[in-house]
């Protein structure tokens, strides 16, 4: 008999606190290692039945010497099972053999066995600031981890990357500490992404089948990386959440409505998931006000006034939408209470005329676009 | 508060103490359940979870 991971009402509702985090955190990593062992069994008996003769020629002969690997070097295959890349080979592979198409990369397993890493030969960014260490993997060439809808940007100055990634850390360890700790936890990997052009704009994204990796365009300077961080961590905590216990009904949740951090008409039920990384980027600039010249502090005043708003009349919209389970509306409960202490937080009026204004304009270009068509 | 694993919410299954050789000795019905769960959980076969995909993007 086997026991389950499980997320009291108590940790969903840590989830908006980061000083609350760490225990949770560490929860569902644990959570996404079974995830990934259980797509692993799940492969290994989908394509005894669908795909035989690879099963006999590449993946059992693959599995007993991970087998082996994980005899002499427990950790190490544990470690390698939890990976982003792992993660995006077994869910590749899953649906490939789910859906009766062509499986690529079922011999990865095979180089997983031999190597125990996921890609003995990718570059490393380490960097440290106040006794605090943050290590990733620069990975622009995992075919699993190609997944983002925006092509992958080849690196050939990792040294860049390095830089950028070290100013960064100084800004989060500065003046999100509590947040930085947490970053190693769930972050091993970044997936470098071409900007979108024209005009050149700055992507991320966090895919659900790869915990640990975060996909992003070299941003601009240290202060967007480290919202970019921040904002991705987010969404890779509460999909992680998702897979322990549902968070939002199917019934109604496709219905379309505005989202203000998109250009698109969104699902109501995909609103939990912006609305909680919505969180973090309010939190990140409310505490971004106390650095920095006049002018990134007046930046961040606008960008704290702008989505403590958006973000808590998204919040209403989704918790009147009735499409979220009791552990969702845990979440929405909490994210809302937070946001309300924030909106009695003061901000000079430029800012907050600055802020209306960049909401009521996207708002109404975004009406332009799509009221018609989802009315 | 009442937790909101207390009704028919069973969680994802712990597979972290076994080892690939347990693994692979599972109960099919074990890993076909449990899997069957995790889907759901995440709405897929939802129109509204294709349209969310994988991913969770910004500026994409």
């Amino acid at each position: 008999m086997t026991s389950a991971h499980r997320l009291s009402a108590a940790d969903l509702g840590a989830l908006a606190d980061p000083a609350a985090m760490p225990p949770v955190v560490d929860k569902l990593v644990r959570a996404q290692q079974s995830k990934h062992r259980l797509w692993l069994a799940a492969i290994m008996r989908e394509a005894a039945r669908t795909a035989p003769a690879e099963y006999r020629a590449v993946l059992e002969p693959a599995y007993l010497r991970l087998g082996a690997a994980e005899r002499e070097d427990p950790r190490a295959v544990a470690e390698l099972i939890a990976s982003a890349q792992f993660g995006g080979w077994a869910s590749d592979c899953l649906w490939s053999l789910r859906t009766g198409g062509t499986v690529p990369g079922l011999s990865r397993l095979a180089d997983y066995a031999t190597n125990a890493a996921p890609d003995p030969g990718l570059p490393r960014l380490a960097v440290q600031a106040d006794g605090l260490r943050f290590e990733v993997l620069l990975d622009d060439r995992d075919p699993h981890l190609d997944r983002y809808g925006v092509p992958r940007q080849l690196v050939t100055a990792p040294a860049e990357w390095q830089d950028m990634l070290a100013r960064a850390w100084t800004v989060l360890v500065t003046g999100h500490r509590e947040t930085a700790t947490l970053l190693p936890v769930v972050i091993s990997t970044l997936v470098p992404l071409r900007r979108r052009a024209p005009p050149s704009r700055p992507v991320s994204s966090t895919a659900a089948s790869c915990f640990g990796a975060i996909a992003l365009s070299l941003p601009d300077d240290p202060v967007d990386m480290a919202e970019t961080l921040v904002h991705e961590f987010h969404h890779a905590v509460l999909s992680a959440a998702t897979d322990v216990t549902a968070l939002t009904h199917r019934d109604g949740a496709d219905v379309l409505t505005y989202a203000p951090w998109r250009e698109d008409p969104r699902p109501v039920g995909a609103l939990l998931q912006g609305c909680y990384a919505h969180l973090g980027i309010t939190s990140f600039w409310r505490r971004q006000r106390k650095h920095g010249s006049q002018a990134d502090q007046f930046r961040a005043d606008v960008e704290f006034a702008r989505w403590r708003v958006s973000t808590a009349r998204t919040t209403d919209v989704l918790l009147a939408a009735g499409v979220l389970t009791a552990a969702g509306q845990v979440v929405a409960d909490t994210l809302r209470a937070t946001l309300a202490k924030w909106l009695t937080e003061a901000v000079p009026a430029r800012a907050l005329r600055a802020a209306g204004e960049l909401s009521l304009q996207h708002r109404t270009l975004w009406m332009r676009r799509h009221l018609l068509s989802i009315a | 508060m009442q937790s909101p694993n207390s009704g028919q919410e069973a969680g994802l299954i712990d597979l972290t103490a076994l080892s690939l050789e347990d693994l692979h000795a599972l109960d099919d019905s074990v890993v076909a359940n449990a899997l069957r769960e995790l889907r759901h959980r995440r709405c897929e076969g939802a129109d509204y979870a294709e349209r969310f995909s994988d991913g969770f993007g910004s500026g994409i």
